[in-house]
């Protein structure tokens, strides 16, 4: 919806002022989107790929700079082989390459933390710190609420569709007397001990 | 069997649906099948159909033949159906195993406590049965019956039964061997070369055998057709008139047979999933970077979005040989259609009716380079939804397929051109030629490119190379096909009729004045400026 492929039921989708449902192209120029999907060329390499995205978003970069975000995220090692052959983690790492690279004045990032090694996930951690410093927008969905916990400045919790708890992470564990943001999470989407229940029977 | 069988009805519908994915359509004749129902007879049935009447068409010539001339006549027609039915055979079981590989299907089979065997079985059973595998069989039943009412010598169909079952075998495991390549060939560019050379040898075997044959009749006296009785498989048919070279030719077949079946089984552990089972050990924590990871400095060429979109189309291109010969069969085909001219230098090609039908050809050639560019949204394959991400229009992704196109026309314009103005000493005809195929080609590619991308998804969940029609695609194509036939053969020989030879030479410049701004034309009403 932040790039207009999916159009809103109701309301309106506005990111930096741009009506994204009046103006798609605008909002996918200045919009950093990695889905949770990995959508990528398979039969490409990483410098062939990254060229790719550079030149459609029309952005020079410096080969240094390349050179050190392709070092940052580990995939130096990976130049010679079809980005169909890597893991997909590393799959994962190339779409953060071409992000880090565009350095959009917007962040949508769906599941952004799936597949990436510790150090990987420290690295997008500091990213994000320093984008939302920087005054870009950064918007993340996750179902890792330790992550949500860690890095967010406002958290909406979003059961079937509808948002269920919205504020800062420490607001809504003082809310609901919680200790940790998953338990908040339970709480507002009502989960049953009956479950554990369920589980429990399974190897007896 | 019953196991063997399900898992053959299973694996058939999964290859379908990705071979639906990466190529578009099933088989040699999946597009005519529609969504695809596991079914034996249904497999077979257009297949055996298709065959069976081609090999009727050409056996009937067979029972007006006089009795005195059957014998090799039949070994004649025979072999020709033999060489048709191993490139089918071919096709079929690459087709089908590289799928298989690629997919990685045996993966989902290795989770399940089946034995090699099993495995090995369903995937026979799956490639004959629910592929379409066994349809190659009926391509030889009419030259038999006929050659049986002639009362040909039942040495000679004994000869060639026995010569047409060791060459559907050879074919078979020669297939599964090479198919079993599929994701080396992606990986390695001399494997991808050999790759795409030997599909495009199948494409012109297959599509262009009737000129082939006609070319080496005509170069080969009859004489000369009696060494054809030392040639594996093919020779064992000549046993009345070399039996000793049809001995020769029997051994030789079925020393390649047993080479072939060896190399089948040597890979037939990639089918099953065997695996060599790895030593597990425990190891000290590794501190420092493991020794012989190559890192090198990463090069990045940022371009315009059009340049940058032809850039990584061309590349896609290059790392599909089946793809990629299927469009350069269509680069070579005006060369083979007029090699006996060309290489026998006549000079009646550059005037008259027989230079009508060259620019014809080339004409309908460049026209039909053009309407390959709906290959080019299939190489997109999962791909495809990145587009959906970017910032681009429609508008603009048929243009870059369009222009995709125009560096592939442009090297089968250049190379026809120059071997015109060499061979014929012709070089305002080579020019005339290069401007036409060009033209012909950017033109439908722009008008297929534009209506394709005018019916695709909304949203990038809907994608699947399924979700390009076929038959919009047949619909398309067959209307520019004949658009194109009228024009490039009606306007020279029109222009021949009415202004004479000289005048012929303008036909090129006609042409492209007529579709170029056809192609703008549509390119402008249905290539939208809305993103995709």
């Amino acid at each position: 919806m932040t790039i207009g492929v999916v159009k809103p039921d109701k309301g309106k989708v506005f990111v930096n002022n741009i009506d994204v449902a009046e103006n798609p192209l605008e909002a996918r120029k200045i919009v950093g989107f990695m889905p949770e999907e990995i959508v990528i060329y398979e039969s490409l390499k990483i410098e062939e790929y990254l060229s790719f995205i550079l030149s459609i978003y029309g952005i020079k970069v410096s080969e240094d700079k390349v050179n050190s975000i392709i070092r940052l995220l580990g995939l130096s090692e990976h130049l010679d082989k079809f980005i169909g052959d890597l893991s997909y983690g590393t799959k994962r790492k190339v779409l953060l390459a071409s992000l880090m690279l565009r350095e959009p004045k917007a962040l949508v990032l769906d599941e952004v933390f799936t597949g990436l090694d510790p150090v990987a996930a420290k690295i997008v951690k500091t990213w994000i710190r320093e984008a939302a410093d920087a005054g870009v927008p950064v918007l993340i969905s996750t179902h890792v609420l330790p992550i949500a916990e860690a890095i967010a400045d406002r958290v909406l919790i979003i059961n079937r569709g509808e948002i269920v708890a919205e504020g800062k992470p420490g607001e809504l564990k003082e809310i609901f007397g919680a200790k940790e943001l998953e338990e908040v999470f339970l709480k507002v989407t009502g989960y049953s001990p009956e479950y554990e229940d369920v589980i429990r029977a399974l190897y007896r | 069997m019953t196991l063997e069988l399900e898992l053959a009805r299973v694996l058939a519908r999964e290859v379908s649906y990705r071979s639906r994915r990466s190529f578009g359509k099933r088989g040699v004749f999946g597009f005519m099948l529609g969504e695809y129902k596991p079914s034996a007879v249904r497999a077979n049935l257009v297949g055996a159909s298709v065959f069976t009447l081609i090999s009727l068409l050409i056996s009937a010539v067979l029972l007006i033949a006089p009795p005195s001339a059957a014998e090799l006549l039949f070994s004649g027609i025979y072999s020709g159906l033999m060489i048709m039915g191993l490139f089918i055979v071919l096709l079929t079981s690459i087709g089908f195993t590289s799928v298989y590989v690629g997919e990685r299907l045996v993966d989902l089979l290795v989770m399940f406590p089946l034995d090699e065997r099993t495995i090995a079985e369903a995937y026979l059973l799956s490639l004959f049965l629910y592929w379409g595998g066994a349809s190659v069989l009926f391509i030889y039943i009419p030259p038999l019956i006929a050659a049986a009412f002639k009362a040909v010598d039942p040495v000679l169909l004994i000869a060639a039964l026995l010569a047409s079952i060791i060459l559907i075998v050879f074919g078979y495991a020669l297939g599964l061997g090479l198919g079993t390549y599929a994701q080396l060939v992606r990986k390695r560019s001399i494997l991808r070369g050999l790759a795409t050379l030997a599909w495009l040898i199948v494409f012109v075997a297959f599509y262009s055998a009737g000129q082939l044959i006609s070319y080496v009749s005509e170069v080969m006296s009859l004489a000369e057709l009696s060494v054809a009785a030392y040639i594996p498989f093919i020779g064992m048919l000549f046993i009345k008139n070399n039996p000793q070279g049809a001995f020769f030719s029997a051994v030789l077949s079925v020393a390649l047979l047993g080479i072939s079946y060896r190399f089948a089984v040597s890979r037939l552990g990639v089918l099953t999933g065997r695996v060599q089972a790895g030593l597990l050990k425990v190891r000290a924590p590794i501190l420092a970077k493991p020794r012989g990871i190559k890192e090198r400095y990463a090069e990045i060429s940022v371009e315009s979005s059009i340049k940058g979109f032809i850039s990584k189309d061309i590349k896609l291109l290059l790392r599909e040989p089946r793809r990629l010969a299927s469009i350069l069969y269509f680069v070579v085909f005006p060369f083979i259609a007029f090699l006996p001219e060309l290489t026998t230098r006549n000079p009646s090609l550059t005037s008259g009716i027989w230079l009508a039908i060259f620019l014809g050809v080339c004409g309908l050639a460049g026209g039909i380079i053009g309407l390959t560019s709906e290959t080019l949204y299939y190489i997109e394959g999962e791909g495809a939804k990145v587009l959906y991400y970017l910032p681009i229009t429609r508008r603009k992704l048929a243009l870059a397929k369009a222009g995709s196109i125009f560096p592939i026309a442009t090297i089968a314009a250049f190379t026809l051109a120059i071997l015109v103005s060499v061979a014929l000493g012709d070089v305002y005809l080579g020019l005339s030629i290069f401007i036409l195929i060009v033209s012909s080609a950017f033109s439908t590619a722009l008008i297929c490119s534009s209506l394709t991308v005018k019916y695709l998804p909304e949203v990038p969940s809907a994608w699947t190379e399924a979700t390009i029609s076929r038959a919009f695609q047949l619909v398309v194509k067959l209307a520019v096909i004949l658009a194109l036939i009228a024009m490039a053969f009606i306007l020279p020989v029109g222009i021949l009729l009415i202004y004479g030879s000289k005048y012929l030479r303008i036909v090129p410049l006609l042409e492209s004045a007529i579709l170029i701004p056809a192609g703008l034309v549509i390119f402008a009403v249905a290539a939208e400026s809305k993103p995709l």
